[in-house]
């Protein structure tokens, strides 16, 4: 068994994109927060969304993970739409989604935080508690795997602490390693180190990228460029709820509508 | 008699502590396990005592089946209608959860407040059903047909009252600890990361809701059992106060902290009530008003000294080896290997309730003393075997475990047959207590998961979560 064999094979084989944003529209009020925004993003890739502030990219991925009901357009991840799911639904078949500021629940512990989200765990229904052969030994395994993603993220040493006693960083790492609890195909980070120290930013990023090796699909919203740049095979930019532009690091610096409305001369 | 004298004021303060602390139980299900604001603790007690009370004494009392001792005065029926309550309050609970938890918080406050209200005046108002402010009285205790001679009934109601709170007290730390709990304490702490983490939020809030509003019902029958004559102004709103207080003041989060908190502010308001006596006259009519005042200050001092409650929650650290590996016994795959308390229950509801039985009632029950006897030898003999079996089980491994829940079928068919021959009252009695006792151990079977039941429900699990090859 290797080291981080829980991380399910990622995307499907085939070529096609790993989720598709076709003529999103949300609008709160009277101002359109995204405004038929339309990108896919790859299987086994790290792309990255950036745009200015009230661009609509954290009002985007709260609809792609469900947790706000789009007015129009549709989200189709690996092969099922996915607009109209609830969100709990939806991260059971694999795309989970970290919080631009951390939401640890904070009296619970680091392990605790974990064990939460695991695979539908046995026991966690009123009827599996009452007529299911509930295992313990269940629970045992939520641990063991707990731990090996606190590994992961070097959060072991802290298994037992309360989440609201973490550093703001290691908050960051216990949002990301939550999320990799899901097994997900596709988890989409808010500003994964935004306010992390570089040390540690270097560190969580390394993890991102040994994931993404193992067949996960990572979507990222980021400001800090040195990152967006160095790290993402793929940049998506959005602009007023719309996608401005697309392509590789070099193109996407090149490009004079882009420095125009974000990168700046 | 001076015993009987002593164990009436023992229950004067035993027995409302107990009460309480049940309610305490079921509001910390709600509100320190769930964070869920139920402003109409009082509502859903009211409901659960005039239920019961209305069920055993009312105008639709439940019908008397002769041969289930099922009378609306006979133990079984006061059982049958204290468990009917508890349904009641519970569905209750579920239909004003539904529209509402979907809503923000604020909106289940305001909707249980209302509720209480309307409960309250429903149960002044509607005297054909509940007699209004001229009380529903003689209310009977479910036990008090069933006492030897010699016992004190109310040290038996007492007893009683202090085994379910128990009961209800291992259920809540059973819960606390499940993967049901853990989730329930995810959605308090936030609830929409616990969505986006793939948690039913919904669902998980309707059924805490609704477990403790039954258990309020619960609490409101026991009340009305122990206090034989219920009034509506009895549910005004600081009956939820009180819960509250006590919720806080024990540790919010913790069921066994809560059970001590009931304790400690009932000791306060009873020796105050004991005080009476001997203060001043002016004085000891004024009393019940200084005692809200300092519960106040009791409450405020409480939350700067101690936030958290005199016993927080507690931290979960799992545990790596325990007891049963240190004493190189096999680990029953049971929660928290609770099969010690099962077994010690059955052997004794059984093999207690044959001796009981034989010893109090068999001359009675039976025209020729031989045939009694006989039958109760037998069922003694089966309750013995099963006991043995069901230790076996615990502890043995290969034919003894499969032995176990042949053995129970069989006692729950024998049960079966006597129950249904129509006979003298006192036999039912036993042969349902053992019927229970047997239906226990096969619930027991069934969720260590040795006898499989194929209920529509079960859908295939995966392998076991972190697994690989």
């Amino acid at each position: 068994m290797g080291a981080r064999s829980w991380v399910r094979a990622g995307g499907r084989t085939v070529s096609g994109p790993i989720l598709e944003v076709r003529g999103i529209v949300k609008t709160f009020g009277g101002i359109h927060a995204v405004d038929g925004c339309s990108l896919s993003v790859r299987p086994r890739t790290i792309t990255g969304l950036i745009g200015p502030n009230g661009a609509g990219k954290s009002t985007l991925f709260n609809v792609i993970a469900g947790l706000y009901a789009p007015d129009a357009g549709e989200v189709v991840f690996d092969g099922h739409r996915l607009d109209g799911t609830p969100a709990h639904e939806i991260v059971r078949r694999g795309l989970v989604k970290t919080f631009q500021i951390p939401r640890e629940f904070r009296n619970m512990t680091v392990l605790e935080n974990l064990m939460v989200v695991g695979p539908p765990a046995t026991g966690e229904r009123i009827r599996d508690l009452v007529f299911g052969p509930y295992d313990r030994r269940h629970d045992e395994d939520a641990i063991r795997k707990a731990e090996r993603v606190l590994e992961t993220v070097d959060l072991r040493s802290l298994r037992d602490e309360y989440a609201r006693n973490l550093s703001a960083g290691q908050k960051k790492l216990l949002e990301l390693a939550r999320a990799l609890m899901a097994d997900p195909k596709l988890v989409l980070l808010d500003e994964p180190v935004a306010g992390v120290n570089p040390t540690l930013t270097q560190h969580l990023l390394g993890v991102v990228e040994g994931l993404r090796g193992e067949g996960l699909t990572f979507f990222l919203i980021e400001h800090d460029m040195d990152v967006v740049m160095k790290r993402c095979e793929w940049i998506i930019v959005m602009h007023q709820g719309r996608t401005l532009a697309e392509g590789v690091p070099e193109a996407i610096k090149a490009n004079p509508a882009v420095i125009d409305s974000y990168l700046g001369g | 008699m001076v015993y009987e004298y002593v164990i009436l004021q023992l229950s004067t303060f035993v027995v409302p502590a107990t009460l309480l602390a049940i309610l305490a139980l079921a509001l910390n299900l709600q509100w320190g396990q769930t964070g869920l604001f139920n402003a109409g603790v009082a509502a859903f007690a009211g409901v659960g005592a005039y239920f019961f009370g209305m069920l055993v004494t009312g105008s639709f009392a439940i019908p008397d089946l002769y041969w289930f001792h099922w009378g609306p005065s006979e133990p079984w029926g006061i059982v049958a209608a204290a468990f009917g309550a508890m349904v009641f309050a519970g569905v209750l609970g579920a239909i004003v959860a539904v529209p509402t938890l979907r809503l923000r918080a604020d909106y289940l406050a305001i909707a249980t407040l209302a509720l209480a209200e309307i409960v309250r005046l429903i149960l002044k108002n509607e005297r054909g059903l509940t007699g209004g402010d001229q009380t529903l009285a003689f209310i009977p205790r479910p036990l008090d047909g069933l006492v030897p001679r010699g016992w004190s009934a109310d040290g038996v109601f007492m007893l009683f009252a202090v085994g379910l709170m128990l009961g209800l007290l291992l259920l809540m730390e059973f819960l606390t600890r499940s993967p049901w709990g853990r989730a329930l304490k995810a959605v308090r702490e936030d609830e929409e990361a616990a969505t986006a983490l793939g948690k039913n939020a919904f669902v998980l809030k309707i059924g805490a809701f609704s477990m403790g509003c039954a258990f309020m019902g619960m609490y409101g029958a026991l009340l009305a059992s122990f206090q034989g004559v219920i009034v509506p102004d009895q549910f005004a709103p600081f009956t939820t106060f009180i819960a509250y207080v006590v919720v806080i003041l024990g540790g919010s989060g913790n069921p066994r902290g809560v059970v001590l908190g009931a304790y400690v502010f009932s000791l306060f308001g009873w020796t105050t009530q004991q005080l009476r006596a001997y203060l001043p006259e002016g004085f000891a009519l004024r009393i019940d008003f200084v005692n809200q005042i300092v519960i106040g200050v009791l409450l405020v001092v409480v939350i700067l000294w101690r936030p958290d409650g005199i016993m927080p929650e507690t931290r979960f650290v799992p545990r790596t080896a325990s007891a049963w590996r240190r004493l190189r016994l096999r680990p029953p795959p049971f929660p928290f290997q609770w099969y010690g308390l099962a077994v010690a229950w059955f052997a004794f509801s059984g093999v207690g309730a044959t001796l009981l039985a034989v010893g109090i009632h068999s001359r009675a029950a039976f025209g020729t003393p031989a045939l009694g006897a006989a039958v109760f030898g037998i069922a003694f003999v089966v309750a013995l075997v099963a006991a043995v079996t069901a230790l076996g089980f615990t502890f043995g491994q290969g034919w003894v475990r499969r032995f176990g829940p042949a053995v129970a079928l069989i006692d729950v068919a024998v049960m079966l047959v006597l129950l249904l021959q129509p006979s003298d009252p006192t036999v039912s009695d036993f042969v349902l207590l053992r019927l229970f006792a047997a239906l226990g151990v096969l619930y027991v079977f069934v969720r260590a998961g040795v006898l499989r039941v194929p209920v529509p429900w079960a859908r295939a699990r995966g392998s076991a979560p972190g697994g690989g090859p």
